[in-house]
């Protein structure tokens, strides 16, 4: 069957909200990443799994806050990667992004590679998000993405030098290298073409 | 035909990234051998390549490291028109 709900959450805070676009959603997916893996042991989120909902967490974000397997209660989710991501961006139907900031909603663009995500920079270049950003990005185009990276005010920084940290600098380079674009907007209403948004 | 990458140090997701860019580089039927040593990424990335159409020959722990090896069984493609290789 094909997954019709795909939701990414970057916020502990946000769980309950996801939990209530997942419930009655025959095939839908979460995945949490960066703070949002703290929500990781909440047991409304067991009983969702327990109900049939797919979900996994970045074992790296989960590792660096101190969340390893075993550490979590029967039923949690699985310890995944970037790949489990970027699939579910791919493939789910709608795709619901909840970072922290502003929520995206996806929904209608045919799923699939090839698909144009972008991942908007909202934030100071300097936020930790901004570096979880443009690692989901790097995963975006690991599975055949295309990968519009939009930099709002805020981030302008980012692309004026690279004095940046090392892994904010590499991301940017790799996405290059693989030849995927990055756009400078004026304003945060400034859209650019796509299927998926993903806002941090 | 067999290489080996050596991921030490690496991390997600340019542990699966720089395994496709290689497998993308070797013939059809090549075999790789791809050493890491982040834990996750021992489960993580054989998933991966299995769920993309290459082959998970063995997977096996090597003192702080894990061996993978992958034969390639598909064509990744992971650049885009105009992309190079990453630095």
């Amino acid at each position: 069957m094909a997954l019709e709900l795909g939701v990414l959450v970057a916020d502990a805070a946000m769980l309950p909200r996801a939990l209530d676009l997942v419930r009655n959603v025959d095939e839908a997916q979460l995945f949490l990443m960066d703070d949002g893996v703290r929500a990781a042991g909440e047991p409304r989120l067991a009983a969702a799994i327990d109900d049939g909902l797919d979900a996994a967490l970045c074992a790296m974000d989960a590792e660096a806050r101190g969340i390893v397997p075993g550490t979590l209660g029967a039923g949690g989710p699985r310890f995944g990667s970037q790949w489990d991501h970027a699939t579910m961006v791919r493939d789910a139907a709608r795709v619901v992004a909840m970072t922290g900031g502003r929520i995206d909603d996806s929904d209608g663009a045919t799923p699939g590679p090839g698909r144009r995500v972008a991942v908007r920079l909202t934030r100071d270049a300097r936020d930790p998000k901004i570096a979880q950003a443009l690692r989901a990005a790097v995963g975006y185009a690991a599975v055949e993405l295309s990968v519009i990276v939009v930099v709002e005010p805020p981030a302008r920084e980012l692309l004026r030098h690279d004095q940046h940290a090392a892994a904010v600098v590499r991301a940017i380079a790799t996405l290059r290298a693989l030849g995927h674009r990055f756009v400078e907007v004026a304003t945060s209403n400034h859209r650019v073409s796509c299927d998926v948004e993903v806002s941090w | 035909m067999k290489e080996t990458l050596d991921l030490s140090g690496e991390v997600c997701p340019f542990t699966f990234v720089r395994t496709k860019l290689r497998l993308e580089e070797l013939p059809m039927g090549a075999e790789l051998h791809i050493l890491v040593d982040h834990a996750p990424a021992a489960e993580n990335v054989p998933r991966s390549l299995v769920a993309e159409g290459q082959e998970v020959v063995s997977v096996a722990a090597e003192g702080a490291r894990w061996r993978i090896v992958a034969k390639k069984r598909a064509e990744p493609h992971l650049r885009r028109p105009g992309g190079k290789r990453p630095l």
